[in-house]
């Protein structure tokens, strides 16, 4: 054994190298199989991004075969607009000591097809370097599918949640009917004994103008319901805004008003004096509290008529969130089912589809709050949750505030509302209506009117008509968009002119309004395009102050600037550009000193204003 | 126009309805009193001398058949016209299981109010 173990040895020793010579073939093979039909593209590049290699993912992914591909620049299958700042990216991390990277930890990178089309893709590159040459791999995957399912699951939570406020309303629409038919009755009583009083007697004046001024007000109340009604049944994506809580309280104090009647209850509010702004989605948070009351009539159904008491209580705890209490005195509910509770497809209830709390828990959780319950020591239960307040929520609830108290600031910080109708009264009426919220008002009769005064570059929005004889507030807008003027734009529609409103918003309005249009609504949209037009402003102002100082800088100062932005040492400043790396140190001191700032963070902060137009 | 002004009590929650129905039943002819609640209606000493209730059944507190029980209990019978603005809840056939005149949903033409007004008055 140990003789043929030797000669065996020497044996070995001679295969070994075939063997591994053989192993090594069969690995290179069995690497470019693999390489081959990875469903992922995977390209390498040589120093000058110059492909070297590119696989049949590639191919299938980009349509390009790898004969046509091979010795181009990788920047063919980048769309134009990220073509430059990614070339940099690349020629940084070749540079780099970085192993491997992911190149879209944040946002998707964008990949061009051969057919011109575009993709979304999620890539990572990796370095090699081998006898002083260095390639660089990426691979990439077409992560399209991935953002259309992530889409479409977004949006079937949408249309989940959407028929949950539809079968809210189902839930309530016996007393929506009574809730219209109230005003419609009066109107139609007080017209009928209009008719007959003026049959009795021609000159009736101050009966018919009482009696006329109640059918204006029920039409009103009418069409508020309706109103209502069509913000709760809008299907449509969310729009976060600053908002007052307590006014999504009264709001659905209002909308179910006479449901409590019906379900002979008594329900109380109570929200807290100062109550801080939140930001939120209002009809999504409209659609919690209904959830909570509804659940909160139903278990209180077992209770004798009369002793059914709801309770709606919203304070400010002090924790940075809202806090809003649902109490009521009925059954209460299963210690041991809590969980479910809260989980779709669980109902105590006979009739209901069980949703509703689900669907409020992800809506307060995708508000960043929190749903919780608890059974009372007492008969019931409450159920609470939380909205986070809006940044700054004080300071917004104290300006609203000013604008009430304080109606002439001389001061130029008021901003100016600029309505153009040529309906005198409507000028005259709204101006009033805005006048009295606190804003400086101009009118003008048509466009042209308004392009005749002098350029206001101050804080402010437009109240256009879109409808006005010669030009139109359309018309308007594109005469703007060329000014140079970026205020905010509203247009006021006829009612059922939705169209046009579309069109309007998507040349760049920020919101239409249809006539007629509510106070409330009104006023509440005027404050959120002044405070867009604020906020584009004190972007723009910091974009241009972050230009200035930057344009300070010599062409040799931003290059270096640029690199310490995208996280590169000095040393491997000095590298990439050449120079030595004392000289790197002395151009980054200039450029901090020149830019005013201390830190890499404030750098980078001021680099991104810069580049960044607003 | 009938010759003595007869009273007709209008008891509704609401206050626009109840100017409303003021202002059409005075039309008619007849002296009318408004009412916000049972309540109101209860503690008013007139209620003797109304010749027709129209009462609204959905009402806090107190709903209008409560009211027209209560009445009835202590005694004072009068005609009445129930009117409601919510539909099929079985409150007509609760209104003639209680001797009403008339049972009308809201909104309702003058003609069914004057006839029931009529029929109550006859």
């Amino acid at each position: 054994m140990p003789k043929s173990l030797h000669f065996a040895k020497a044996d070995v020793g001679k295969k070994q190298l075939a063997d591994e010579h053989e192993d090594i073939k069969y690995k290179d093979s069995l690497l470019s199989g693999i390489v081959d039909i990875a469903a992922d593209a995977i390209i390498s590049i040589d120093e000058n991004q110059r492909i070297i290699l590119f696989n049949q993912g590639a191919e299938q992914i980009f349509g390009y075969s790898a004969r046509e591909m091979v010795g181009e620049f990788l920047e063919a299958l980048l769309p134009d607009e990220i073509r430059r700042r990614h070339k940099n990216l690349v020629k940084n991390f070749a540079g780099s000591q970085n192993r491997s990277r992911l190149m879209n930890e944040r946002a998707d990178i964008m990949g061009l097809k051969k057919d011109g089309s575009t993709f979304p893709a999620r890539a990572s590159i990796s370095r090699l370097e081998h006898d002083g040459t260095i390639t660089l791999t990426v691979i990439l995957r077409d992560i399209s599918e991935m953002r259309q399912a992530e889409a479409a699951a977004a949006n079937r939570r949408e249309e989940v949640a959407h028929m949950d406020r539809v079968g809210l309303l189902a839930e309530v629409s016996a007393s929506l009917a009574h809730e219209i038919n109230q005003p419609l009755a009066a109107i139609l009583a007080s017209a009928q004994a209009l008719k007959r009083q003026i049959h009795a007697d021609p000159n009736c004046l101050e009966f018919a103008d009482e009696a006329v001024s109640d059918v204006i007000a029920d039409a009103q109340r009418a069409a508020k319901i309706v109103q209502r009604m069509r913000v709760m049944m809008k299907p449509g994506e969310r729009k976060d805004e600053v908002i007052d809580f307590g006014q999504i309280v009264v709001e659905t104090h209002n909308l179910l008003r006479s449901e409590t009647i019906l379900r002979q209850s008594n329900l109380t509010i109570e929200v807290a004096p100062d109550l801080p702004a939140v930001f939120g989605d209002r009809i999504r948070l409209q659609q919690v509290l209904m959830n909570l009351l509804m659940n909160a009539f139903d278990a209180t159904e077992e209770c004798d008529p009369g002793d059914r008491h709801l309770s709606v209580r919203v304070s400010n705890p002090g924790s940075g969130s809202v806090e809003i209490c649902v109490e009521d005195n009925g059954v209460g509910f299963d210690n041991s089912s809590y969980q479910q509770l809260l989980e779709p497809f669980y109902s105590t209830k006979k009739g209901g589809m069980g949703m509703g709390l689900a669907i409020s828990t992800t809506i307060v959780r995708s508000h960043g709050g929190k749903l919780w319950a608890q059974n009372n020591h007492g008969p019931g239960a409450t159920f609470y949750f939380t909205v986070p307040l809006a940044s700054g929520g004080e300071a917004v609830a104290a300006r609203t505030h000013e604008y009430e108290h304080e109606q002439n600031d001389d001061s130029s910080d008021v901003a100016t509302v600029f309505i153009v109708d040529d309906d005198p009264s409507v000028r005259k009426a709204i101006g009033m209506l805005i006048g009295a919220a606190g804003y400086a008002v101009e009118t003008f009769e048509s466009a042209q009117a308004f392009l005749q005064r002098e350029h206001y570059s101050g804080n402010g929005c437009l109240l256009v008509d879109l409808h006005m004889p010669e030009q139109t507030g359309l018309d308007l807008q594109t005469t703007l968009n060329t000014h140079k003027y970026t205020m905010p734009v509203i247009f006021m529609t006829g009612a059922g002119d939705t169209s046009s409103g579309v069109r309007a918003m998507k040349q760049g309005a920020m919101d239409f309004l249809s006539k007629p249009i509510d106070d409330e609504v009104l006023i509440s949209t005027v404050a959120r395009a002044i405070e867009a037009d604020r906020q584009a402003r004190d972007q723009y102002a910091q974009h241009v102050a972050a230009r200035e100082k930057t344009a300070k800088l010599t062409e040799r100062e931003a290059e270096v600037m640029d690199l310490v932005v995208s996280g590169l040492r000095n040393k491997q400043i000095a590298a990439t550009l050449g120079i030595s790396e004392k000289t790197v140190k002395v151009h980054r001191g200039h450029v901090m000193q020149k830019v005013g700032v201390r830190s890499v963070t404030d750098l980078v902060r001021i680099s991104e204003i810069a580049s960044n137009n607003p | 126009m009938p010759e003595t002004q007869e009273l007709i009590c209008v008891v509704d929650d609401d206050a626009s309805m109840r100017r409303a129905f003021g202002r059409l039943i005075k039309s008619f002819g007849y002296e009318v009193q408004l009412h916000a609640s049972g309540r109101e209606c209860l503690d008013e000493t007139f209620i003797d001398r109304a010749a027709c209730l129209i009462v609204d059944i959905s009402m806090p507190h107190m709903d209008g058949f409560e009211l027209h029980a209560l009445l009835e209990a202590s005694g004072r019978s009068i005609p009445t016209v129930f009117i409601s603005a919510h539909e099929g809840r079985g409150y007509g056939e609760h209104a003639a299981s209680v001797g009403a005149i008339a049972y009308l949903n809201k909104p309702c033409d003058e003609r069914l109010l004057r006839d029931a007004i009529g029929t109550a008055l006859a």
